[in-house]
């Protein structure tokens, strides 16, 4: 439970809030988040957990950065160009806390490994872009029992939810299925600074979930819209067919 | 009869159907979940579940970046 001077330094503005205090920061210590993609909602996700102290952060990624991903993905530079996401993702995060225990993962996150990952963190961040992952974080995270942060961007607008298997609304319970997608569509934005918006949303979720505090976004999907500016809570009850976490789910 | 449609007020004639209303506000799409009162409406069900005077109707849709 003890803090080195630097420490208390650090998260001198944390110790001040009765809702942390120095017993909230050793439970951020003790706590593990699992962030799938360091991309654009990874990016700010990642950044700001390492921050707040989360004494263990995995990062799983297997992509290299590319120019494109500049407009959004601030946890790579211009110089990064080439490299693993996930190593020039953790040169940033350790740059910035130390303390943070970083796990890397240069892999796809598949049926294959996710287990064998997801055992070792109690919350995951869904930082994904396409719907194969998502619907495999809600499946494995489902199957594992983790509690998750779904997240979803599109040109100028987000969602977000967060999903306690069997206990709360699942993203399954609401999108069943992944959609058809046209063959060889590019995708369209986002505009850079929505994931920025949904991903700081995400790593909130992940603070308050370790913290024990406040009310979680569960039984509802968070819709943002960047152009009208407007955030909307849009309550989603458990869908009794679910294929998930249904009354007759396999 | 009148219904809140992704939380604006709306007025529709009755017996309009989940999916007529979605053909009118996104010709061709498929890619949205729709919710009439907090519930999720199976895409077996759009063409015969009838709106009702109060309901509150959502559409989300897929959004799949990141």
């Amino acid at each position: 439970m003890l803090f080195t001077g630097e420490e208390r330094d650090r998260y001198a503005r944390h110790l001040t809030l009765p809702e942390i205090g120095e017993n909230g920061q050793a439970r951020l210590r003790a706590g593990s988040v699992l962030v799938v993609g360091a991309g654009g909602l990874g990016s700010p996700a990642a950044l700001y957990l390492a921050a707040a102290g989360v004494g263990t952060l995995g990062l799983v990624d297997a992509d290299v950065v590319d120019t494109s991903n500049l407009q959004r993905q601030l946890l790579h530079a211009t110089s990064d160009v080439g490299r693993l996401k996930v190593d020039s993702a953790a040169e940033k995060l350790r740059a910035l806390n130390p303390h943070v225990r970083l796990r890397t993962y240069a892999e796809r996150f598949s049926e294959a490994n996710a287990d064998r990952i997801l055992h070792e963190y109690s919350f995951v961040v869904d930082a994904t872009d396409s719907f194969q992952s998502k619907f495999l974080i809600a499946d494995v995270c489902h199957r594992a029992g983790k509690t998750y942060s779904h997240a979803g961007i599109l040109g100028f607008s987000g969602q977000t939810m967060t999903v306690i298997p069997n206990v709360t609304t699942c993203y399954r319970c609401v999108f069943i299925s992944p959609p058809e997608e046209p063959a060889g569509a590019r995708p369209q934005g986002p505009l850079g600074v929505v994931p920025g918006v949904i991903g700081a949303i995400q790593a909130t979720e992940a603070i308050k979930y370790l913290l024990g505090v406040g009310t979680l976004l569960t039984n509802s999907v968070l819709v943002y819209d960047a152009l009208e500016l407007t955030f909307r809570r849009v309550p989603v009850r458990r869908n009794p067919e679910c294929p998930l976490c249904g009354a007759k789910a396999s | 009869m009148r219904l809140t449609i992704n939380g604006a007020k709306a007025e529709l004639e009755e017996g309009t159907t989940v999916g007529q209303l979605l053909k009118r506000l996104s010709p061709g799409s498929a890619r949205v979940a729709i919710l009439v009162n907090d519930s999720v409406v199976k895409n077996e069900r759009r063409d015969s579940q009838a709106l009702k005077d109060g309901d509150h109707v959502e559409f989300l849709t897929f959004a799949g970046g990141g």
